[in-house]
């Protein structure tokens, strides 16, 4: 990392930007995936992900989700967000979860050779909830200038 | 990079940034009611110039909301993300009581949009609000942010 440091690759993934998709139950689902080229020890890669879910829920219920991005299959970070019914009726309840994480995919290697990273955005722990979009998942390089 | 293929050439390079800001802080702006439908209320506007047809635009919206309740409830509220006058992005995000309370929540909005234009042109990028019932609005913070990324010439 420098001083000047710069946005020098942007790809992503996004589904669904209106919402309109067909419910995807939230039980280990792959929910967006992308990938980006690094090859630098000292490149950094600036995640962000987004995403609408919603769970049908009994009265006074509560139910939490997990979501993780993984880094070639292996878990890099991760949140958990919640919804409830405080009501005496059913109900959707709808919330939106945001991830964001900096990874060095190639820190500590030496004249790594242009490296594809995947990248994933996956949901998990709980078969009443749902999205149907929007998902939309980023990953832009930052390296430093030469 | 320019020694790989043209595989690997990475696609992606900011070239231009604008922000709105409207409120920055809690209280920041008077307080602004979401309407029902069918009506929405603009939360914040901001203008970009795009030139290529590979151009895209990674937009990112913030907004503090509540909803405020005198019972048990959920309100819901839908915000959208317009190019023009075309909606590109929509997200639902709802509060919940089970008491009479006020209740925060936090929405984002992420859309990397396509325009799709052959020449210099500047687009309206408008974030927009609704509830499903009174009692929802914000006072901020709210942002509104539009990069453009074009593909790099080396």
């Amino acid at each position: 990392m420098t001083l000047c440091d710069r946005l020098t690759e942007f790809r992503f993934d996004e589904n669904f930007a209106l919402g309109n998709g067909s419910p995807v139950a939230l039980t280990n689902a792959m929910l967006a995936t992308t990938f980006i080229l690094v090859d630098d020890p000292e490149d950094l890669v600036w995640l962000n992900a987004t995403v609408h879910w919603f769970a049908n829920l009994s009265p006074l219920q509560v139910i939490n989700i997990v979501f993780n991005l993984e880094r070639n299959g292996t878990l890099i970070t991760g949140t958990q967000q919640s919804v409830s019914n405080p009501t005496g009726v059913a109900a959707t309840v709808n919330n939106v979860a945001r991830l964001q994480f900096i990874d060095a995919p190639l820190l500590g290697q030496e004249n790594p050779p242009v490296t594809p990273v995947v990248y994933t955005l996956i949901a998990s722990f709980n078969t009443a909830a749902f999205t149907t979009g929007p998902i939309t998942l980023s990953a832009a390089e930052i390296e430093g200038q030469n | 990079m320019s020694n790989i293929n043209l595989f690997f050439i990475e696609p992606g390079k900011l070239s231009e940034f604008k922000v709105s800001e409207p409120a920055a802080t809690v209280g920041g702006t008077s307080t602004i009611n979401f309407p029902t439908d069918p009506s929405f209320v603009d939360l914040a506007t901001v203008f970009l110039t795009v030139d290529e047809i590979t151009d895209r635009v990674w937009v990112n919206g913030t907004v503090r909301w509540s909803g405020v309740f005198a019972a048990a409830g959920i309100i819901s509220a839908t915000f959208q993300l317009l190019r023009e006058s075309i909606i590109v992005y929509q997200t639902i995000q709802d509060v919940a009581s089970p008491v009479a309370a006020t209740v925060d929540n936090i929405v984002h909005l992420e859309h990397i949009d396509l325009p799709m234009v052959s020449e210099k042109t500047t687009l309206t990028y408008t974030l927009r609000a609704q509830a499903n019932a009174t009692g929802a609005s914000t006072n901020g913070p709210i942002t509104l942010t539009v990069a453009e990324l074009e593909a790099n010439s080396c």
